[in-house]
C-alpha cells in the first residue's frame, strides 16, 4: 500500500500520518502478547517500512504519550457514561469496545505498544540542466 | 507489507461500526473525553495532532489532499478546512466513505489502497492515521 502511496503522490510531495508500531527487539512472547492487545499487525520500524517503499524519511516523532493520554481519556469518559453508552449501542458493542480500549491501553503501558507520527516525502523531480 | 484491513473478520468489523449513526452518547463520550465533538475516530487522531499534520504536508490552497483510509473523513476533513486543500478520501466501507461524503469531502473513492484508480503523481499529499499498522 506504501508503495501504491508512491506511484499516486506527486515527486517530492509528502506523505504524514501516524502508525502504530512495537519497539525494536521484542521477543516472540512479547510480540505475541503485543499483537494480542492491540493492532492484529504491527511493524517494529515504520520508518524502515516506509523506506523500502521509495520514500525519504524526513522527521519522526514518537506520540506514545499522548496516545497514552487520549486513551485514558476516552476510557474515562466510557465509564462515566457507561449507562448512557449501553442504551444508544448495546451491551455487546459497549463490551466489545470498553475490551478493545483497555487491551489497547494495557499494551501502551507495559512498553509492547507504541505510536509515532512519520513524515516522508517521494524523491524530488530532477532539475533540468 | 501485512495490512490488518486485509483480514475479512476486520472488513467486517470496520463495516458494521460505520454502518452505524454515531450514537448521541458516543458524542458526549467525545465531548467528555476532550471538549469537542468533532467526529474524531477511536480514539487515536486528536485535534492538535490533526493540526500538526497540516504543518507537516507542505500542501495549500486547491491542491490536492488524498486520506487514505479516511474512515468517516477524519482527519483528512479538519486539515482541508485548515488549508484550503481539495480532499480525496479512500477507504474500503463504502460505509465509511457515505459518512465522509456527508461531512464535506469532496471526493470518495472506495477500494482496495494497493490499487488505487488514481493517475501516477495526481495527488500533491497524503494522509493516513493507523492504517499502516
Amino acid at each position: 500500500m506504501l508503495r501504491e502511496c508512491g506511484r499516486v503522490l506527486k515527486p517530492g510531495g509528502r506523505l504524514a500520518g501516524y502508525i502504530i508500531h512495537t519497539p525494536k527487539g521484542l521477543s516472540a512472547a512479547e510480540a505475541r502478547r503485543a499483537a494480542e492487545l492491540g493492532p492484529p499487525y504491527v511493524t517494529a520500524s515504520p520508518e524502515t517500512l516506509t523506506r523500502r517503499a521509495g520514500f525519504t524519511v524526513v522527521g519522526r516523532e514518537d506520540v506514545t504519550p499522548q496516545f497514552r493520554d487520549c486513551c485514558e481519556a476516552l476510557l474515562r469518559a466510557r465509564t462515566r457514561l457507561e449507562s448512557a453508552l449501553r442504551a444508544d449501542e448495546g451491551d455487546e458493542v459497549f463490551e466489545e469496545e470498553h475490551t478493545r480500549k483497555t487491551a489497547m491501553l494495557t499494551g501502551i503501558h507495559e512498553r509492547l505498544l507504541l505510536r509515532s507520527l512519520v513524515v516522508a516525502a517521494t524523491p524530488a523531480p530532477s532539475s533540468p540542466r | 507489507m501485512t495490512d490488518a484491513r486485509d483480514a475479512p473478520d476486520d472488513l467486517a468489523f470496520f463495516r458494521e461500526r460505520y454502518g452505524k449513526t454515531r450514537s448521541r452518547a458516543a458524542r458526549r463520550v467525545e465531548l467528555d473525553a476532550f471538549g469537542h465533538d468533532v467526529g474524531v475516530n477511536g480514539y487515536n487522531t486528536t485535534v492538535v495532532q490533526a493540526t500538526d499534520l497540516c504543518r507537516q504536508l507542505e500542501i495549500g490552497p486547491g491542491q490536492r489532499l488524498l486520506d487514505l483510509g479516511a474512515g468517516r473523513g477524519w482527519p483528512g476533513l479538519h486539515i482541508a478546512a485548515e488549508l484550503g486543500c481539495r480532499l480525496l478520501c479512500t477507504d474500503l466501507p463504502s460505509e465509511a466513505l457515505a459518512a465522509a461524503k456527508d461531512r464535506g469531502a469532496e471526493w470518495v473513492l472506495g477500494g482496495d489502497g494497493r490499487a488505487l484508480p488514481l493517475r501516477t503523481g495526481s495527488c500533491d499529499a497524503i494522509v493516513h492515521a493507523d492504517v499502516f499498522c
